[in-house]
């Protein structure tokens, strides 16, 4: 293209993207259409990675293409291999895409849709697309080496251990607050209840198929265990229609969350070929289909947005969750803007497939702006709802009350009309019971698809069906993620035992594999019982607890990457990197220390266990308070050691102190640029 | 406008013949990346390679050990939130 037409389409694109930023933060008191979100987010989108991921290439990372990447050097044909492009672009964006950025948008929604939304794109273009990308490029350079390894030789044995023990700790945060999502979106629900207990037959199923009759074809295998999950959906709606059976699978919160959690346990302990592989490959194909679905669905259906840009709740007193939107709303929503648990994915399976080091640009920037997409649509599948419905569906019993009526009167009285009758026609129509206080976002989410896919697709007739396809596409990746979880977690936690002694770190060993996924079921088992048990939803403290975790990891991939800048000789561009990591700093040090000691009982977890103390109440709902504040104050020490330590590492650098050295492989001529030149 | 065959024989083809062929050829190829991408997420280029690296034929007993190999890998690998 000659470079008057490059300019001139840039500068349209980039138009573009300002007028349709300007409309959704400037439109006051109307209606605006979902695709103004869609084209603000992909102008901004293809202007950063045109322009801020070239800048980043060419200036920071000095990306070399003469370099052979480790996947060409290693390959072994099984962990390291240099593969195509797009097929390692597929691969990691599968990877990363979880239920993380379709719950925290759905939940930032209090705020309006504004507040997110600009969050989302802002967030992403520079701060969590650099950390994957840097982490990646890094981690390509260090022969696929793990971010916990990284912040060891890069920091110190400090970092490391930080890292460390950050990683453990969102595991299993992260295993307690998403297994909560599906109690609170299958409780008293026996066609959702049926649905998902029927894909674990499904899995076994699949997994015999795949082992006995047809090995190796897991797509052939992925698209039988696909049709039997709709058969299950179809028979789901018969289940609930029948009272017999409607009755068994008709589960309270606590017995549902009994059931996750032996569940988890068996999962970690089963060989993987059985449950966990085939779960996971059907858990893939569904995502994969379903965000493509929803991507077209909200490009086609353009729906309006019926929720305002902002909402009273900026003040802090939202139902959803308590907190202003600084630091809260840069908390709830990590997946989709910045996210730490990406550096794991970065610095694990992507960097072996690397073929040639200018690729890690579109892996690494790329595959996040793909995810930032993600978050955009469930922003979109939220904000469609109506506010009334929003909240009715997203507020804990706990705050608006436990009668339809009462719920429904003090919706209302905030400025957001709903009504007993219209929730129970909508719950009829999605084929529910109730859908007051079914918070987690999944539900909200699920109704907002289910309406933008019945406007058109089958029509109002077919609704429930979409709610609760929605529904088993979030209950499945989170159950997948439960198992998968505790399977890592068990891991980790065997390579720490194996220090102390050896059979511990035996990973064959069945009494270690008993123990340890006992430790690590325990772990977040306590979390999620807390949820259930919790009055205010359990959401309220388990999302921003789980967002602080994730955002802490941000800080410590963010603290290695400027690092690595520093030890470069590249400091003058260290603000790439320093930026968002200043910025996760405030974030994440300031919700921590509302979460711990803000007076109003609502955020902070002292002034809640003081508050429960006064009453009376439960003594475990106190020591469960006091236990969210140790586990928040210890890792915010834990990572203001790294970053101090970091800090003197940089002035050591600096200085001139300390000679600027990185702990690079050494660098190899790539062969593959002459082949593709021969 | 005139073109000048892709093939090399010199053959000169109008720009509305072109385009069909182009096209085409765009869109088998985007069908044969997403399928590259597709093998590659759900393994199934990894137990190709490890069919080729072995030396085996596919068989239950062939895919038992490719999954036995490739179990502590992916089993070590968290699923992102």
């Amino acid at each position: 293209m000659p470079k008057i037409l490059r300019i001139l389409f840039w500068t349209a694109v980039s138009l573009l993207g300002a007028l349709a930023l300007a409309t959704i933060a400037l439109h006051r008191g109307e209606q605006i259409n979902a695709l103004w979100l869609v084209v603000a987010a992909v102008s901004t989108y293809a202007v950063g990675y045109r322009f801020y991921s070239s800048f980043i290439s060419a200036k920071v990372l000095v990306l070399d293409p003469l370099r052979a990447t480790p996947a060409e050097r290693l390959d072994n044909g099984r962990d390291f291999m240099p593969t195509n492009k797009w097929v390692v672009f597929g691969h990691h964006f599968a990877a990363i895409a979880g239920p993380g950025p379709l719950v925290g948008p759905v939940l930032a929604a209090q705020f309006g849709y504004l507040p997110g939304t600009l969050w989302i794109i802002a967030g992403a273009v520079l701060g969590g697309c650099v950390q994957d990308f840097v982490i990646l490029l890094f981690s390509v350079r260090r022969d696929g080496k793990s971010l916990t390894e990284m912040a060891k030789s890069e920091i110190g044995r400090v970092g490391g251990v930080v890292a460390y023990v950050a990683v453990l700790s969102i595991i299993v945060i992260l295993l307690g607050a998403t297994a909560l999502i599906v109690v609170n979106a299958l409780k008293s629900s026996p066609w959702g209840t049926f649905t998902i207990a029927m894909t674990m037959p499904i899995a076994v199923l699949m997994g015999v198929y795949l082992r006995r009759i047809r090995p190796g074809k897991v797509l052939e295998t992925s698209v039988l265990g696909f049709v039997l999950v709709l058969a299950a959906i179809f028979g789901g709606q018969w289940v609930s229609e029948t009272a017999s059976w409607a009755a068994i699978f008709t589960l309270t919160a606590p017995t549902l969350a009994v059931l996750i959690i032996i569940y988890g346990f068996a999962a970690s302990s089963l060989p993987v070929w059985l449950l966990l592989a085939p779960r996971d490959y059907l858990s893939t194909f569904v995502k994969l289909g379903t965000i493509a679905l929803l991507a077209v669905g909200i490009v086609a259906l353009r729906p309006s947005l019926h929720m305002p840009p902002l909402t009273r709740f900026v003040d802090g007193t939202g139902p959803v969750f308590a907190g202003t939107i600084f630091p809260f709303a840069f908390i709830t929503i990590a997946c989709g803007a910045v996210s730490g648990f990406h550096s794991l994915i970065s610095s694990g399976t992507t960097p072996k497939l690397i073929r040639r080091e200018p690729e890690t640009r579109m892996v690494g920037y790329g595959g996040m702006m793909a995810e930032s997409m993600v978050a955009i649509m469930a922003m979109i599948a939220a904000s469609v709802l109506q506010p009334g419905v929003y909240f009715a569906v997203n507020s804990p019993a706990g705050i608006v009350g436990q009668a339809p009526e009462v719920a429904a009167t003090t919706i209302s009285s905030w400025g957001f009309p709903v009504t007993a009758a219209q929730m129970a026609t909508l719950a009829h129509a999605v084929g529910e019971q109730t859908l007051f206080n079914r918070t987690g976002g999944a539900p909200a989410f699920a109704v907002g698809m289910a309406q933008i896919f019945s406007n058109t697709l089958g029509g109002h007739a077919v609704m429930a069906l979409w709610y609760h396809f929605a529904i088993m596409f979030e209950a499945l990746f989170i159950l997948t993620i439960i198992d998968a979880g505790t399977r890592a977690g068990r891991f980790m936690l065997q390579d720490a035992l194996g220090h102390i002694w050896k059979p511990l770190g035996r990973t064959s060993w069945y009494p270690s594999i008993l123990f340890t996924s006992a430790v690590i079921v325990a772990a977040w088992g306590n979390f999620l019982w807390q949820g259930v048990k919790d009055p205010l939803g359990g959401i309220n403290s388990l999302w921003p607890l789980f967002g602080i975790c994730n955002q802490l990891l941000a800080t410590v991939a963010l603290c290695v990457s400027t690092t690595i800048i520093v030890k470069m000789g590249r400091s003058r561009y260290v603000l790439v990197t320093l930026i968002p990591l200043c910025w996760l700093v405030a974030v994440t040090f300031t919700a921590s220390w509302h979460k711990v000691l803000d007076p109003n009982p609502r955020v902070g977890f002292l002034a809640h266990a003081r508050q429960l103390a006064a009453t009376g109440a439960n003594p475990r709902l106190i020591l469960n308070d006091r236990l969210d504040a140790a586990v928040t104050g210890a890792l915010v020490v834990m990572v203001a050691t790294i970053l101090i330590e970091s800090g003197l590492e940089w002035m050591r650098v600096i200085f001139g102190q300390k000679a600027a050295t990185t702990k690079e492989a050494p660098f190899v001529m790539t062969s593959l640029a002459m082949e593709e030149q021969a | 406008m005139k073109l000048i065959s892709p093939r090399g024989d010199g053959h000169p083809r109008t720009s509305k013949r072109a385009k069909p062929g182009r096209l085409l050829s765009t869109l088998s190829k985007i069908a044969r990346v997403s399928r590259a991408v597709l093998r590659e997420i759900f393994d199934e280029s990894a137990y190709q390679r490890f069919l080729d690296r072995s030396h085996q034929q596919t068989s239950p007993n062939a895919y038992a050990i490719f999954q036995q190999e490739n179990e502590q890998a992916k089993s070590r690998r968290p699923r992102c939130c």
